[in-house]
């Protein structure tokens, strides 16, 4: 089951690798457009909720499968590859639905994500 | 010609070839389609050519069921009727909404939209609107600056809506009284409708006044014009042959009452600016806009009702009151006033916080039909108007596919929105539980009253058949939307005044044959 300490164990070690390696943040991190329309304490306790109302075992396997694939991808190409999941997510009908708001299941991993590197950095 | 009834002599008996009951729009658009004809028309107007509030009184009534406005104040009763104040929004219905949907309790018309179509042309003249084209193509090259969000026209497409000024009672009060054939007599209302014994052919009607006269009209054909509540209210009071009211042997007289619902219900966050008039109307000034519509394809493969969703600036849309909590006086005018008051308020006040994100924000608001519905209904009160005619009551109630629909609605368009990538959309607060199927009292209807004497080829499914003429009754026809068997997404008045022209021009062929 996914919880916020499962998804600690497959984040933090992740995104260690990059912050060692990038001055930039990582945009598997980030959930580029909600960033420009909700505040990082919005996007936290979305990732936080979204643990919570959908866990999942296969999500986590999933999770650290994308990570692996992804964390050495230079910047420019991960935000491509991620924008191009959230269309797929969206194309495909793989939303839920967050304090109302409609989102890719991709987006709120990354509102997870985003969560822990904002704690990471606290 | 213009009488008075208050200043005719009691008792009086008035005489013509068709009487027309109610001078609102659809009474009013029937009576321009004859005049110079050889035919002498009665138009009946219980008001006057102003709002006078002893006459609006006879549309008071109870409410109970789902929340409603104060029913005096849900019509206007004067000649002109409720076009004396109305927003003018205009679109037709689609081709979805006639049809028999299996998903969809009670729909399927006996007419189609083709059927409607030429009618359709002939109401935007009286309305005084631009061409009968609803293509936004059409309306790209015309007006500037229709930048249409790039989503899939297949899920979501632009709905395109024009603008009436017209404002039926000044517009047409000297065209009506110079009419050689029209007689329009105001302060004539009818209390009753009187059938022969066996009930088939309606011989008179009774009209009464403020001044205690009571006269009578006769004619070949009678048409009821009065809005779809009281024209259920005069059917059910008309008990001369039957107690259960004229044309009412199924119990349909009054039922599946609808609305359309009209309520905020999302919030589009856009993640740039995206300068566009396409989606934006201010009154008296914009020719053509558009709401965001659902395709039909996505309706059926939903299941689910046809309804758009128009945008508000979020900002402005977050501080404006539930309809249902401005529009609550009695008195039309005042309830007006009071909600214009709100909506003024609120922009002024949102002025001050448009920056950051909001400031590329919108709140989308529904507009969408509701499932025909038999228990959503209309029947007689025990307290009588002044006049000695039971007033009308409302019981209005909604059902979990109207929930649904207005949910799925909105998470096609986060869908979209998500696709194209332009911006998000969050549900509001009463529809994030799917499995909550209630409505909250902040749910308005858009004054649209429909559906009380729905269309129907049998008379076991309906009040009047494909022509609007009252089942079982040989010359008793009904005019408006209460002949509406669904309710579509637009708002009526384009829609009801093409009906009330096609029973016209039936009638003109009735005549015509009879003549000859």
């Amino acid at each position: 089951m996914l919880s916020l300490a499962g998804l600690a164990t497959v984040a933090v070690p992740s995104y260690c690798v990059w912050k060692n390696r990038n001055d930039k943040k990582n945009p598997l991190y980030e959930p580029r457009i909600l960033t420009t329309i909700l505040e990082p304490s919005e996007i936290v306790e979305m990732g936080r909720m979204y643990c919570e109302q959908f866990p999942d075992t296969g999500l986590e396997e999933k999770l650290q499968v994308f990570l692996m694939d992804n964390v050495d991808t230079e910047n420019k190409n991960l935000e491509s590859i991620l924008e191009q999941e959230v269309k797929k997510d969206y194309q495909t009908g793989n939303t839920v639905i967050l304090d109302g708001w409609i989102l890719s299941e991709t987006e709120a991993v990354q509102c997870a994500l985003f969560s822990f590197s904002e704690l990471n950095q606290s | 010609m213009y009488i008075d009834a208050r200043e005719l002599e009691a008792n009086s008996t008035i005489e013509g070839d068709i009487c027309i009951i109610g001078a609102g729009a659809a009474g009013i658009s029937i009576a321009l389609d004859w005049i110079n004809s050889p035919f002498k028309v009665i138009l009946l107007e219980g008001g006057g050519f102003e709002y006078e509030d002893e006459i609006q009184d006879s549309y008071d009534g109870k409410t109970s069921g789902q929340k409603y406005y104060p029913l005096k104040s849900s019509r206007l009763h004067y000649f002109g009727g409720t076009t004396g104040h109305w927003a003018g929004m205009c679109s037709p219905f689609d081709p979805i909404d006639f049809r028999e949907r299996d998903w969809v309790p009670n729909s399927g018309w006996p007419i189609t939209k083709e059927d409607l179509d030429p009618f359709y042309g002939k109401a935007h003249e009286t309305l005084q609107l631009g061409p009968f084209n609803y293509d936004f193509e059409y309306w790209r090259h015309v007006l500037p600056n229709l930048n249409p969000f790039p989503l899939d026209n297949n899920v979501v497409w632009n709905k395109m809506w024009q603008y009436s000024l017209a404002r039926f009672g000044k517009l047409y009060k000297d065209t009506i009284v110079d009419a050689q054939n029209i007689q329009l007599y105001t302060y004539a209302n009818v209390t009753a409708i009187h059938a022969n014994p066996s009930g088939n052919l309606i011989g008179e009607a009774t009209l009464k006044n403020h001044t205690g006269k009571t006269h009578t009209v006769k004619a070949k054909y009678f048409i009821m014009a009065c809005g779809a509540i009281q024209n259920a209210r005069l059917l059910l009071a008309s008990k001369s042959v039957s107690q259960k009211g004229l044309g009412n042997d199924n119990d349909l007289v009054g039922r599946y009452f609808m609305e359309h619902l009209e309520v905020p219900s999302a919030e589009l966050w856009l993640s740039k600016p995206f300068p566009t008039d396409l989606y934006s109307w201010t009154y008296g000034k914009t020719k053509a806009s558009a709401e965001l519509a659902i395709s039909e394809h996505m309706q059926e493969e939903h299941r689910i009702l046809n309804g758009t969703a128009s945008l508000v600036p979020l900002n402005i849309g977050r501080l404006q009151k539930p309809k249902l909590d401005t529009w609550t006086n009695e008195d039309p005018k005042k309830a007006m006033k009071n909600m214009m008051r709100d909506w003024e308020k609120a922009t002024e006040k949102a002025k001050k916080d448009n920056k950051g994100a909001i400031s590329k924000a919108y709140q989308l608001n529904t507009r969408i039909e509701q499932s025909p519905n038999p228990n959503s209904r209309i029947t007689l009160g025990s307290e009588m108007d002044a006049l000695g005619t039971p007033r009308a009551n409302l019981h209005w109630e909604l059902t979990a596919l109207d929930k649904r629909s207005i949910r799925k609605i909105y998470e096609l368009i986060g869908q979209q929105m998500g696709i194209s990538n332009l911006g998000r959309i969050r549900l509001l607060e009463f529809l994030q539980d799917p499995n909550d199927h209630g409505f909250p009292d902040k749910v308005n209807g858009g004054w649209h009253h429909m559906g009380t004497t729905r269309m129907a080829n049998s008379p076991k499914e309906g009040v009047v058949d494909s022509n609007c003429k009252v089942h079982g009754i040989e010359n008793l026809y009904v005019a408006g939307s209460g002949c509406f068997t669904t309710s579509g997404a637009p708002n009526p008045t384009l829609t009801l005044l093409a009906l009330s022209l096609r029973l016209s021009n039936h009638l003109k062929s009735l005549l015509k044959k009879v003549m000859t």
